[in-house]
């Protein structure tokens, strides 16, 4: 297949968006993931379900993808939306595309760090903007260069291998011996086990782990599909989470905890229409302009426009106000909203008067708060929410099912909005008791608890359908032949060999092997055992 | 038994990459935040602990205290059951601990926000000149001071990074 220059433009486009803010803060979660990526690639080249196929395999490799604080182990835009249409164009089969991506996506990750490093320039000059008091001139230095910038770092580059690159690829796997073809083919049967294994190795405790092998046995005997298998794993964990006590207090309120549950008095002068605003900032551009020196500060200072807007008339009130926050802040954007909330009743008393709510008070709770917020966002956002709704998503894109993709961003999208808004709010009504009451609920732990359980149940059964590793060695024995894969392991276990490899990757990981000394590990046994003859398909 | 698995500079303490990267990386089942004004902040103390995996115990200590009981574990010989991750959010603070009795051999810088009189040493990791010096009179007593945020990225050792911050912050001197 040839790519247009039209294509390769819009292709381009799409993976800078993919990265971009103007996803009202679901981005992150849905088009950034290269089972989208490759749907819209998919959708660019004319054909949306090989797109699809070729995104979801890609996906499953990082699965177990976790970025926290600006450290980005690889680029999934590289992965994903070049790697799709690198794969489709030249003619590819899923397998032997994917050992092509999981380079490309290392290469990426040296954009994301050039990236954070350029952006801190930005932020000087929204400091300058603030010293004169103009909100206006703080947002947009949020909005514009960074984004602008970042068009420039992944769209050029993104042009240029998808237009050149393709024929390349193509030219190149028609001269290099089949067997190795044969070879990076079997390479991408395996890479997905390492994403499961970093997932497992995440997310699993070994007392859960029979929910991983019943998604898996699910799958590969009774090949039920696979939102019936995920009803079956939200049934065993609403089940688990019953009768293994995890439901109940996870920790009775102490004494002096609960006497601070009481919501902040005093004036309310921020409207409704200011907090939706301000939240609506957030959620769409608190990311903008990620640096390494403040992170996402500056995505702090425009969110509280609208609330420094209405809160304060004076040009020297509004000046201090925005310098106030824009300070180095970093918290996970969801869950962390509550800080925001919090900050916004804060400033709510100052203006009104208060006179113990100095520029320190609000400083210390903000940057207390944001630490141990973003730990539990973190684990449940990127750990648990996004990895069990894409093993779904990807399990039925595997199946030519435009549901796995759609699905999937409705989801998500559900959940990331849900949870950003209701953490907000409550910051706003309780002040920082929210945190206590959020934490305190006892709803955390049975919900977590019950998450994995699901999320074990359904990448146990996509481990089943996406890693792939197959022998084709024989023994003989006088005028028998016996094949080892199809006469010895498939009548023990079905998919024994997948099973074993994912987790023997997920025990080299545990062991604390780095993932990348696992991948090449991965090249070495797939291409020199198929060059051999051991592995293959008989 | 407890064993100190990593001590860490971070003054976002218990947060994304502590909780989702080195817990489950070290295998701690124990956190020791070290800090004069959180020990005695009940709030941010209880915030703190909540903000932790239920499996993991979470102790705010100061740091005298905490240096003469890690000082004590530290010579004590027994099994290694409890991992635990010491938390700090300075630099001073980490020479306290060290000069208060706790000898640890390796110092993890993993974020220092920046200031208005700091320069930027490695990714999310600046310091002013006090905190420099203070992590400089750690090398002077023998501790490998490191940068890195999360497990699975290289280390970067500070004896190679500094000769060419302090270039950097000369030039600026200069200009």
């Amino acid at each position: 297949m040839d790519i247009s220059i039209g294509q390769a433009v819009l292709i381009a486009l799409a993976a800078y968006l993919g990265s971009s803010t103007w996803f009202f803060g679901v981005g992150y979660f849905t088009v950034y993931r290269p089972l989208i990526g490759g749907t819209i690639v998919g959708l660019l080249l004319g054909d949306v379900v090989t797109g699809m196929k070729l995104g979801a395999a890609i996906n499953a490799i990082y699965l177990g993808f976790i970025s926290t604080g600006g450290s980005l182990p690889s680029d999934l835009i590289f992965a994903g939306y070049i790697g799709t249409a690198l794969g489709m164009a030249a003619g590819l089969d899923a397998p032997t595309a994917l050992s092509l991506v999981v380079p490309l996506g290392l290469l990426g990750s040296g954009i994301w760090f050039f990236r954070m490093s350029a952006d801190s320039l930005f932020v000087h000059w929204a400091d300058a903007f603030a010293r004169r008091g103009s909100t206006r001139g703080v947002a947009a230095t949020n909005v514009w260069p960074g984004q602008i910038l970042l068009l420039l770092l992944y769209g050029i580059p993104a042009f240029i291998i998808v237009y050149y690159g393709s024929g390349a690829v193509e030219s190149v796997m028609g001269k290099v011996p089949l067997k190795l073809v044969e070879g990076l083919a079997m390479v991408g049967g395996m890479l997905p086990a390492i994403g499961i294994g970093m997932l497992l190795n995440y997310m699993a405790r070994w007392r859960l782990v029979p929910f991983f092998l019943l998604g898996f046995l699910l799958a590969i005997y009774l090949q039920l599909p696979t939102l019936v298998i995920a009803l079956v794993g939200l049934i065993a964990a609403v089940l688990h989470v019953q009768y293994s006590g995890a439901l109940g207090p996870a920790s009775a309120p102490d004494k002096a905890a609960s006497l601070q549950l009481q919501p902040p008095s005093g004036l309310r002068l921020v409207t409704r229409r200011d907090m939706l605003g301000a939240w609506f900032r957030w959620l769409t551009f608190s990311h903008s302009c990620y640096n390494y020196e403040r992170l996402q500060g500056l995505g702090f200072a425009h969110s509280m426009t609208p609330i420094i807007a209405r809160l304060y008339k004076t040009r020297e009130d509004i000046a201090s106000a925005l310098q106030r926050h824009l300070v180095f802040f970093n918290t996970e954007p969801n869950v962390g909203a509550v800080v925001h909330g919090v900050t916004v009743a804060m400033e709510e008393q100052r203006a009104s008067g208060a006179e113990q709510i100095t520029d320190d008070a609000i400083n210390s709770v903000k940057s207390g708060l944001m630490g141990p917020l973003a730990g539990i966002g973190d684990s449940m956002t990127q750990g648990l929410i996004t990895p069990t709704l894409l093993a779904l998503g990807i399990g039925l894109a595997q199946q030519g099912n435009l549901a796995g993709p759609i699905l999937y961003v409705l989801l998500e999208s559900a959940a990331i909005v849900g949870i950003s808004y209701f953490t907000w709010m409550q910051g706003y009504r309780w002040g920082r008791a929210a945190v206590e009451r959020i934490l305190q609920a006892g709803l955390l732990q049975p919900l977590t608890e019950g998450a994995t359980v699901l999320g074990l149940t359904v990448v146990g059964a996509l481990t089943a359908t996406v890693v792939q590793l197959s022998t084709k060695l024989a023994i003989t024995v006088g005028p028998q032949t016996v094949l080892l894969q199809t006469d010895v392991l498939d009548k023990i276990l079905k998919g024994l060999l997948p099973l074993s490899l994912t987790v023997l990757i997920w025990w080299l990981l545990n062991r604390k092997k780095s993932p990348l000394a696992v991948i090449l590990v991965v090249f070495a046994v797939g291409l020199t055992g198929t060059w051999l003859g051991w592995l293959g398909w008989s | 038994m407890t064993r100190v698995a990593l001590v860490r500079i971070d003054d976002r303490l218990i947060h994304g990459q502590v909780v989702v990267k080195w817990l489950r990386y070290l295998d701690c089942s124990e956190i020791l935040i070290v800090d004069n004004e959180l020990w005695r902040d009940d709030f941010m103390h209880n915030v703190l602990r909540l903000a932790a995996p239920p499996s993991v115990r979470v102790q705010v200590a100061p740091v005298q205290q905490a240096a003469e009981h890690l000082q004590l574990l530290d010579s004590a010989k027994g099994d290694d059951r409890r991992r635990s991750l010491v938390l700090l959010r300075s630099p001073q603070a980490a020479l306290q601990l060290f000069d208060g009795g706790f000898h640890f051999s390796q110092l993890n810088v993993g974020g220092l926000a920046a200031g208005p009189d700091s320069m930027r040493l490695y990714k999310s990791v600046s310091a002013n000149a006090d905190q420099i010096t203070a992590l400089d009179e750690l090398r002077n007593r023998g501790v490998r001071v490191y940068f890195q945020t999360v497990p699975d990225e290289r280390a970067a050792e500070m004896s190679q990074l500094l000769p060419a911050a302090c270039q950097r912050r000369c030039s600026l001197a200069d200009a």
